[in-house]
């Protein structure tokens, strides 16, 4: 995605907010093609699975055709819409912690894997070793270039929680990326 | 208010790489209209829902209008009285004192004098009773002024 598109992406989503509001479901599918990779890319930082990913986005858009008014009245379209896809996918993650899914997998996704130096995979595997809530907000802050303010909005924290979640997580992710670091510096 | 500067200069290196390292996932094929399937499935549930609950609220509304304006029990039905009513009950019957007939049967009295003037039974409703109420307080008001219209004539005199 170039940087116009980046820029442009959060008034896109209002453009097709309005648009949903006002033209309701027939606008619903041009707003999924605009957000659904990038939503199910930030609900896998929760539920770790893109298949649930995938569900939490349906359920969310479940949710805004049905509402559509709160979207597009929302400040930031973007981070509410996020925010939805984030409740559906904590709702997911809970139903299957109840259903004694976490333990085996929380165990797989925290045991040293071998160092695999195909960056993409080690940037995922990185991200899923941190906690979900670290890694949340590394995806919002660096792959979707928001704002402390805007990422604050997504989670229903302050500012400054989200600051110190990045901050930890970046730390973790020093030592865990340094194969990558070391890599990137000899080129 | 936190500062967004503060991690720039110190993580610069491993944001940008990170950022560069941005993937977007490969969306399963039927997502898009596995979605738009269950949003018709969601809005169609929603409309019988509603058309359920309105069903429920006329069906509501008409019981409370039936139960205001209908009359108050079977009882006040004379006809429906006697077709109703188990043999046992039609059988001891009696004069009181103002030449009424009524049964007593099992410590129930039935006045008999009250189902043969159908015309004042067969209307007898809640809001009949309230409609009434209201004017036996009329009345009572009324009775008390003359009452008291009388009482300074007599004084007077």
């Amino acid at each position: 995605m170039n940087a116009f598109e980046e820029t442009h992406f959060p008034a896109r989503v209002r453009n097709c907010a309005a648009a949903l509001a006002r033209d309701g479901v027939s606008a619903l599918a041009e707003l999924f093609d605009l957000v659904a990779s990038r939503s199910v890319r930030y609900a896998q930082a929760l539920t770790r699975h893109q298949q649930d990913a995938e569900d939490a986005l349906q359920a969310a858009f479940v949710r805004v055709a049905l509402y559509p008014r709160g979207l597009a009245e929302a400040e930031y379209p973007w981070a509410y819409l996020l925010r939805i896809v984030r409740n559906e996918a904590l709702k997911i993650v809970q139903k299957k912690q109840s259903d004694d899914w976490r333990p085996e997998h929380a165990q797989s996704c925290a045991e040293d894997s071998p160092i695999d130096f195909d960056a993409r995979t080690l940037v995922h595997r990185s991200l899923e070793k941190l906690p979900a809530s670290q890694s949340e907000v590394v995806v919002l802050k660096i792959w979707e270039g928001m704002t402390f303010a805007e990422i604050a909005a997504v989670l229903g924290e302050s500012p400054n929680t989200a600051a110190s979640r990045y901050r930890y997580a970046l730390q973790k992710l020093t030592q865990y990326l340094q194969p990558l670091a070391d890599e990137v510096r000899s080129d | 208010m936190f500062n967004e500067e503060i991690f720039r200069e110190e993580e610069m290196f491993r944001e940008e790489d990170l950022a560069r390292l941005a993937e977007l996932p490969t969306l399963s094929p039927e997502l898009r209209v596995r979605m738009l399937a269950a949003v018709t499935e969601a809005r169609q549930r929603r409309s019988q829902g509603r058309r359920v609950l309105a069903s429920l609220l006329v069906l509501s509304a008409a019981m409370v209008w039936g139960a205001w304006t209908g009359p108050l029990s079977i009882m006040s039905n004379p006809s429906a009285m006697t077709s109703v009513a188990p043999v046992s009950l039609r059988g001891t019957t009696a004069q009181d004192s103002s030449g009424s007939a009524f049964s007593i049967v099992h410590g129930v009295s039935i006045v008999h004098g009250a189902f043969t003037d159908s015309s004042s039974t067969t209307t007898y409703s809640r809001s009949d009773r309230l409609v009434s109420a209201m004017g036996d307080d009329w009345l009572m008001v009324d009775a008390e002024l003359k009452s008291r219209e009388e009482f300074t004539r007599r004084v007077q005199m």
